[in-house]
């Protein structure tokens, strides 16, 4: 029921704005402090007006974060584990609602528990593997004794190694490997008419070309919704990176780790003012990336359900 | 042009029986629509000819050639669905157009003929539309054209007008039925409107739970029906059907109410069995004062301006009369009815069929 009487109109927007004012005023007062001195910043009365030393902190942090590559290692592993998470998640789906298979169920039951295993849960044996990925592999030989055997007969020991820490893939992977899109995909493949599958077998189209040539441009909205979440997720791990990048001298780590080395403790700042306005600044940097790809992705979600409504 | 034949063709889905052996065949340049009831198993046989149903036994054949084991693409058959199933992301003329890129020709071949084909259907202005762009007769045209565009062996069509309103329901008739004798591509129709059915057909198939009643001429269908089914489902008002039993003594039959039809021994078969079911047509029937025919009481009218449906009874059993709209029969009162002996139609009540001479 909508009312359309002026306290009502009144109350409505005081609401709207004291919602507005608690989500903006944090960030406004990063980037006030973004904008202040070391000293400004370690006073103690709360700063609402912006300072004249914002480019400064940035240039500081962007140089002491050497945040260029890590913003850089962020975007391959967010756009990686985004496109690799759409990609994955239509084929998958794509298999579960549109072929029979003996197995059929079995498969998507074991797809399903993989809810209940988030990262966090599996972070050890994921950490194992990463370290090497043929440690499966290994442990099985080892296990049945293919290992003894050979080294036993050809004096050789079987060491398969394949390390994939300090790598994108190895960034990237274990976060491809979850459930959600699979799911995602799947209801929505089990909207999409069956006639539709019919006119199109009776034009001749096989099953890839259905898939690429349907499926593929009437999930566009779906897709533009699961690489965004996919990419804001991958933008924001903090653990799996910390973890999977040791080799800080060569390969470096991600932004949002680095956002952590940033943050003044005694440690990093050798017991001098911590210079929280530096810290800022860098949040701010890093906070861009994600706000430009929601930015992009939102005309998309719009436009795809504009293009598949009836 | 193409023939096509039906042998012996089953289908079950698990424990339920839907087709139970229809044996059908159709010439090259025939338009055949099937009729029945809904659930009938309709759409289920013409999904098995299309391919998109296999089939649980018996065969189907395209040209003399077994097509049972074969992909949809590869029957050479085009279908128009009942809810049209447009591709909602493609426009009109892609639409139109997709077997033909799916078969690999070039782009300036494909829009040589989506603009002929366009042309035909009148949607040329509407070609760079998408189909939610359109009304229910334009994209009921651009499946049409969809269909056409391919040049198919077969055409199948799964009620394709049964969306749209009573107007255009009728113009699109014409259009489909103009169209076949243009094209003269053998086509099978299915239906559960029976006006649909006289107006296109060569032939009609009339089915009733999996199975064929009958197949004929839509003259034959509405004059000669072959069982009580047909009888009853074709024509409306459909057929009169009164039971009773045949005194072979007299050589009349006997309503269950005692009401005495004397039968003329020349134009009735020679053996009728003993209980007996006859059937004639509400406008075949002549209401008249007086004579020794069977009485018949007035209950109401139903008045369509130009005729009247009179409802009324029989021996006790309900019929229905159709009289001149000028006509005045005051209900309540009796009358005699006068059916001309070629009129009156025969049925075993047991089987089910007519009763053959
Ligand atoms: N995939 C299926 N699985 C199980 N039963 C089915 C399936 N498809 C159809 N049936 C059953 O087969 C019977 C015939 O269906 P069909 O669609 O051929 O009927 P129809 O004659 O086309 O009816 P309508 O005029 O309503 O379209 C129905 O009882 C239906 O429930
Ligand atoms: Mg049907």
């Amino acid at each position: 029921m909508i009312e359309k009487t002026p306290y009502l109109n009144f109350a409505t927007y005081l609401v709207l704005a004291f919602g507005a004012v608690m989500v903006l005023l944090p960030l406004w007062m990063v980037f006030v402090g973004a904008s202040l001195t070391v000293r400004e910043i370690n006073t103690p009365e709360i700063h609402l007006i912006p300072g004249t030393h914002f480019f400064e902190n940035v240039m500081a942090a962007w140089q002491r974060g050497h945040l260029g590559g890590r913003l850089f290692n962020s975007l391959v592993m967010s756009v990686g584990v985004a496109t690799g998470k759409v990609v994955m998640s239509a084929i998958t789906a794509f298999g579960l609602v549109y072929f029979r298979f003996p197995g059929r169920m079995l498969i998507f039951w074991l797809i399903f528990i993989t809810l209940m295993l988030p990262l966090e849960v599996r972070i050890v044996p994921t950490y194992a593997v990463a370290a090497n990925a043929f440690w499966p592999i290994q442990t099985l030989l080892d296990v049945i004794g293919l290992t003894d055997a050979v080294d036993y007969i050809l004096g050789i020991r079987i060491g398969l190694e394949w390390n994939l820490l300090n790598s994108y893939t190895g960034l990237i992977l274990p976060l491809i490997a979850t459930a959600t899109g699979t799911f995602l995909y799947r209801q929505f493949f089990l909207t999409v008419p069956d006639e539709l599958l019919e006119a199109a077998r009776m034009d001749g189209a096989g099953p890839f070309r259905f898939l690429a040539e349907f499926l593929v441009p009437l999930s566009r909205a779906n897709m533009a919704a699961l690489f965004t979440i996919m990419f804001l997720y991958a933008w924001n791990q903090y653990l799996w990176p910390l973890l999977a990048t040791p080799d800080r001298a060569h390969f470096g780590t991600t932004a949002v780790v680095e956002l952590k080395l940033l943050a003044p403790t005694v440690s990093t700042n050798g017991g001098g003012t911590p210079d929280w306005n530096v810290a800022m600044a860098g949040c701010l940097i890093v906070m861009l990336p994600p706000l430009i790809v929601v930015a992009l992705m939102q005309r998309h979600f719009i436009r795809g359900l504009i293009a598949t409504e009836k | 042009m193409a023939s096509l034949e039906l042998k012996k063709v089953e289908k079950k889905f698990g424990q339920s029986h839907v087709v139970k052996g229809v044996d059908l065949v159709v010439e090259p340049g025939e338009f055949v629509v099937i009729l029945g009831p809904s659930g009938c198993g309709k759409s289920t046989l013409l999904r098995m000819v299309a391919g998109l149903e296999a089939i649980t036994a018996g065969s189907i054949l395209i040209n003399n050639r077994i097509v049972n084991e074969l992909e949809p693409r590869e029957r050479g058959c085009a279908m128009v669905f009942q809810n049209y199933a447009l591709y909602p992301h493609m426009s009109v003329a892609e639409n139109i157009g997709y077997a033909l890129k799916v078969a690999g020709l070039s782009k300036a071949d494909r829009d040589l003929k989506i603009r002929k084909v366009a042309q035909t259907l009148g949607l040329t202005e509407f070609l760079e539309r998408k189909p939610s762009q359109l009304s229910g007769g334009q994209r009921q045209r651009v499946a049409m054209g969809r269909a056409m565009i391919r040049e198919p062996a077969v055409f199948l069509y799964d009620e394709p007008l049964s969306n749209l309103d009573a107007k255009l329901r009728v113009s699109m008739r014409g259009e489909i039925r103009r169209l076949h004798q243009r094209l003269g591509t053998t086509s099978l129709f299915v239906t559960h409107d029976q006006i649909e059915a006289m107006t296109l057909a060569d032939r009609i198939v009339v089915m009733n739970e999996g199975k064929i009643e009958q197949i004929a001429t839509p003259h034959e269908i509405y004059n000669k029906p072959a069982s009580l089914f047909v009888a009853d489902f074709v024509g409306s008002p459909g057929f009169n059907l009164i039971e009773g039993v045949y005194d072979s003594s007299q050589h009349a039959f006997v309503g269950l109410g005692g009401g005495v039809l004397s039968l003329d021994r020349a134009k009735t078969p020679t053996t009728l069995p003993p209980r007996l079911i006859i059937g004639f047509r509400a406008e075949c029937a002549v209401v008249t004062g007086e004579g020794s025919d069977p009485s018949f009481r007035v209950d109401y009218i139903e008045d369509l301006g130009a005729t009247k449906h009179v409802q009324g009874f029989f021996d006790d059993q309900k019929i229905i009369i159709a009289v001149k709209g000028d006509e005045a029969l005051p209900s309540g009162s009796d009358f005699r009815l006068k059916i001309k002996a070629d009129d009156l139609h025969f049925f075993d009540p047991m089987s089910g069929r007519r009763v053959v001479q």
